[in-house]
């Protein structure tokens, strides 16, 4: 900012008295509050207030009715700035959302600020970027379309900066733009194709304080059935080959191992969780050795929805080879980095198991026992009771503690009662109402209780099959917590207790079971899943959502692995000299291609309007069988054709003045006379 | 002051590089376009090349292309290989905007030194494609911008300083467009050999004593003139057979042709030596006044330098003459 003041202090009095045209500048306001309105909404209030109140100076600028800001007002505004936004972001000014409200404000001041030509360039170059910051946080296809008009609106700018003042017609710099952006549409595709894709350079945190929809990492009573208030699309599946059934489908997201007589939280020290990342050799990977796998592995793709959290969502247990992840002690999968744009993994799961079954070290196992203080009394004195039914019996008590869910006046419902300071007590033996956390949690509380290690894991269920791509799309409403538990020889064991009292909502999914509550899907008004009944509708968002998928997979994640890929496939063996020769002989036919469409020869001297007219008029005369004689004019035309069809002289002269009228005397160039010969000769077939 | 001197003597020598490259440039323009009166710009001479601002554009490409990989966000990959895209094209239809155009140029009335001569350049275009914001200008003129849009042809008006007298040649005619977006520059350098005619600078002299002079003993001057009847002498080969004096002849006394008086001989003789002691130029200057006052006046007049003789007469072909002769006087070849 401060560079560019001095700049233009210093410039000379004939550069200050640049006048920026009239439909650039138009172009130039409808391209910057186009492509700053997606990001309305992520911004502080004052930030888009900020914007407004520039645009709105630099509209009054425009139309004289106040003056260019001087140094002092901008040196202001700058200063002004360069406070409120450290203040707005505080320790996270390099985060995205600071970079981009720093950007937008520093447009919309220079908007305001702008005198010279370089200026107003400037100002477009960053709109351009401001449509890079936006698919930072959305790539959806709506956005794609829209932020494609966007650059349509940009470019026009860009050009009309370029045109003299006669040919600055809206229309007309739209569609030499459109053509323009059509005719890079090949070359964009070869550079996407086949531009080497670099790793990122470093890391960005996006957001600071955005709070996203979906798990975190604790759990307390109410907080799953929150989340079935919306639809929002956590994960996607394709599985290879075939699905596992339904009921089988518990995506795990985490473990929660710490409860304080409430709250459920993840209690494993970084350190100790992250025992085994990748295939390197680790000291402490014993645990990992250890696991049993049998029978075959299902093997899916996933493409996860941003969470700024470190976990993937697997089926249990899975197996990678993939070096961005490593696995927690709990044999949870965990990204290395914090998850903050659309992911995508392929994984192997091995649904028949066994975990831990040879023992756990006895710090591991007291962890898994830990009750806090001693509230929750009664749960405690009824989990003593069952227990000494089933001494040495685990399997038993747990089945017991099931049957109980099952027998007892349990009741599955979005809307519990609120509980107090004993949760567990009070859902147990007083209101007897909950969603599947609070099944989960008590259920743990009794496991550990018994004194059988125990823990709750949170993540989703089911899942909504796509009959026209096969992939299966898991929503926010999926979220679920059950439990595992350790059983001797056995080892972890996966047990819900909301398949107890609702088995519905494991074999049929959330959106059978609960859509007749009202908080379900509460916050999903006016979107398309609210007409699921009616089968039409439901069938347009099915193939909504399968484009959506396949503009994820293809689209989106095209990156350094899928070109590889195709590298590959295309050529074999994929060596260095290979590649660049593919691609600079690739990008000169596809340049060839781009070049011919544009030099191609134009008509050369097309017959002017009021000839092409003519020339038909007489086509349509010499159907009639009047054909007009080689080198007869006009006017000899019409003596001789009236001569014999003295009915049609009326029409046929008036056709024949206003021809000669324009191509003789007025050079052709006359919109309103060519419309009267169009419609005369129009008048005369319709007659004839 | 070090420093200073060698930064001054740096830049000097970069200068002289500068002008060195460019006088080879400008060489090898010209061998790569020759003169000619009507050019058709074609791919042998245009050239092309991106400009400052589409540096600037490559560089917010580079920008947004770190953006794109650093948030690994495959729509801003597609977004920066759009505009690369559209950068590459822009190239093709920069170059596009020029070719086939038709240039010539026609000079327009002479001038004298001091003023600026008008040179219409005739833009046309044989085909429908349309042509915008062309930039058209000598090395000595404001630009022009031009559009062919609607119309097949356009004609501008440049306005070249005359500095000095003689037959000029206006340099070569640069046609230069950044159309449609700025990012590169398509030119092209034509000489479309013409030259345009500069009288010298009239400068202001004493001419009432020439007029009185003159008037005063007018009538002794004897010129052919064809008023009166003034004598006779014998007959020369060209002489106007209207002015052969039949009667004699038929007498048998010899072929005879009648000479004419002017009743007012208002005839005057413009001399090299009426400004004694100055430089070509400043009597060039002051014998132009002169005519532009005589002519004015409505006089006879004739000039006389060392070398040329042009009888008196007046009218504008006479003043065209004059003054023509003394745009040239003694320039050499």
């Amino acid at each position: 900012m401060a560079k560019q003041k001095k700049a233009t202090g210093s410039a000379t009095a004939a550069l200050d008295h640049y006048q920026i045209p009239r439909m650039t500048f138009l172009w130039l306001l409808a391209a910057l509050v186009s492509v700053i309105l997606p990001h309305i909404g992520r911004m502080p209030l004052w930030l888009t207030l900020t914007c407004v109140l520039c645009i709105a100076g630099r509209m009054l600028i425009h139309q004289g009715r106040m003056s260019q800001p001087g140094t002092k007002t901008k040196f202001v505004l700058v200063a002004l700035m360069v406070l409120l936004v450290p203040m707005q972001f505080g320790r996270d000014i390099f985060s995205t959302d600071a970079t981009v409200g720093l950007l937008l404000v520093g447009i919309t001041l220079k908007l305001l600020e702008m005198r010279q030509k370089r200026d107003v360039l400037l100002v477009m170059y960053l709109c351009y970027f401001t449509v890079v910051a936006e698919f930072i946080y959305s790539q959806s296809i709506p956005i794609a379309v829209y932020m494609g008009f966007c650059v349509l609106l940009i470019t026009s700018a860009l050009m009309s900066l370029n045109q003299t003042h006669d040919a600055q017609r809206p229309l007309r710099t739209l569609k030499i733009s459109a053509v323009i952006l059509l005719q890079s549409v090949p070359l964009m595709l070869a550079f996407f194709l086949l531009f080497p894709r670099i790793s990122p350079l470093w890391s960005v945190p996006l957001q600071s304080n955005t709070a996203r929809t979906g798990l975190s990492d604790n759990m307390s009573p109410g907080d799953i059935g929150d989340l079935a208030r919306s639809a929002d699309v956590a994960f996607r599946v394709l599985f290879n080959g075939e699905a596992p059934p339904y009921p089988q489908l518990y995506w795990r997201a985490l473990t929660l191992d710490d409860f304080d007589g409430r709250e459920w939280s993840r209690g494993l020290m970084t350190n100790e969780a992250r025992q085994y990342m990748g295939a390197t050799p680790n000291e402490m990977r014993t645990w990992f050795e250890d696991i049993e796998y049998s029978g075959d592995p299902v093997e899916y793709n996933v493409i996860m929805e941003p969470t700024s959290r470190n976990w993937i969502y697997t089926l249990q247990v899975p197996r990678f080879a993939d070096d961005r992840m490593f696995m927690r002690r709990d044999f949870q999968l965990e990204s290395a980095r914090g998850i903050t744009q659309r992911y995508t993994y392929d994984a192997r799961s091995w649904l028949q198991h066994r975990l831990d079954a040879g023992g756990m070290n006895p710090d591991l196992r007291a962890r898994y026992l830990r009750l806090p203080g001693d509230a929750n009394a009664r749960a405690r004195q009824f989990a003593q009771d069952l227990r000494a039914q089933h001494v040495d019996d685990d399997q038993g008590y747990v089945n017991a503690v099931l049957a109980h869910f099952r027998n007892e006046e349990f009741f599955y419902t979005l809307t519990p009662a609120q509980l107090g300071a004993d949760p567990v007590d009070e859902f147990l033996f007083d209101s007897r109402e909950g969603f599947c956390e609070h099944f989960a949690s008590s259920f743990t509380f009794l496991m550990r209780a018994a004194r059988i290690p125990a823990r709750v894991v949170t993540g989703y269920q089911g899942g909504e099959f796509n009959p026209y791509d096969g992939t299966l799309t898991i929503r926010q409403y999926d979220a679920h917590a059950w439990s595992e538990v350790w059983l001797p020889g056995q080892g972890w064991t996966r047990v819900d207790p909301t398949a107890a009292v609702a088995p519905e909502r494991i074999e049929q999914g959330s959106d059978l079971t609960l859509q007749q509550e009202e908080s379900f899907m509460g916050d999903e008004v006016f979107t398309l899943m609210q007409f699921r009944d009616s089968r039409l509708l439901n069938d347009l968002r099915l193939r909504l959502e399968m484009m959506d998928y396949a503009w994820n997979r293809f689209v989106l994640n095209y990156d350094q692995d899928a070109q590889f890929r195709l590298f590959n496939s295309v050529l074999g063996e994929v060596t260095r000299t290979k590649i660049v020769l593919t691609v600079i002989g690739f990008m000169a036919l596809v340049t060839l291609f781009v070049g011919i469409t544009v030099f191609r020869k134009p008509a050369i001297n097309p017959r002017p309007p009021a000839t092409q007219q003519y020339l038909r008029f007489c086509d349509y005369l010499g159907k009639l069988g009047f054909a007009r004689k080689p080198g007869e004019t006009p006017l000899q035309y019409l003596e001789r054709v009236c001569a014999a069809n003295p009915q049609w002289r009326d029409e046929f002269k008036a056709v024949t003045d206003a021809y000669i009228d324009l191509a003789f005397v007025r050079n052709e160039t006359d919109p309103e006379k060519l419309k009267q010969l169009r419609r005369r000769v129009r008048n005369f077939r319709v007659m004839n | 002051m070090q420093l200073n001197a060698g930064t001054a003597e740096a830049r000097g020598w970069r200068l002289q590089a500068l002008a060195a490259w460019r006088a080879h440039f400008d060489s090898w323009v010209v061998r790569r376009i020759p003169p000619a009166r009507n050019i058709v710009l074609g791919l042998n001479n245009i050239f092309i090349i991106p400009n400052r601002q589409g540096l600037g554009f490559l560089f917010v490409l580079g920008l947004m292309f770190i953006g794109a990989v650093n948030y690994e966000a495959s729509l801003a990959f597609a977004l920066v290989f759009l505009l690369l895209g559209m950068f590459v094209l822009s190239i093709f239809y920069t170059f596009r905007n020029l070719l086939g155009l038709h240039v010539t140029a026609v000079p327009g009335a002479p001038v004298f030194a001091g003023e600026k001569a008008e040179i219409t350049v005739i833009l046309n275009r044989h085909g429908s494609r349309s042509f915008e914001n062309v930039q058209v200008a000598f090395p000595d003129t404001r630009a022009q911008v031009i559009d062919l849009l609607e119309h097949n042809e356009v004609r501008v008006s440049l306005f070249a300083p005359a500095l000095r007298r003689g037959r000029l040649s206006p340099g070569r005619l640069l046609i230069d467009t950044t159309f449609p977006f700025g990012t590169c520059r398509a030119w092209s350098h034509v000489d479309l050999d013409f030259t345009f005619l500069v009288y010298p600078r009239p400068v202001e002299c004493d001419i009432d004593w020439l007029l009185a002079s003159q008037l005063q003993s007018g009538n002794t001057t004897i010129t052919r003139g064809n008023d009166d009847f003034h004598s006779l002498r014998e007959y020369q080969r060209g002489d106007s057979l209207k002015h052969v004096a039949w009667k004699v002849l038929a007498r048998g006394q010899g072929m005879y042709t009648k000479e004419y008086s002017s009743n007012v001989d208002s005839r005057i003789w413009l001399r090299w030596d009426m400004f004694p002691d100055i430089g070509t130029e400043e009597r060039l200057s002051r014998l132009c006044y002169c005519v532009l006052k005589l002519d004015t006046a409505g006089l006879d007049y004739g000039l006389e330098l060392p070398g040329v003789k042009m009888l008196p007469a007046k009218g504008g072909l006479h003043y065209a003459r004059v003054l023509e002769t003394l745009a040239l006087y003694r320039l050499g070849a």
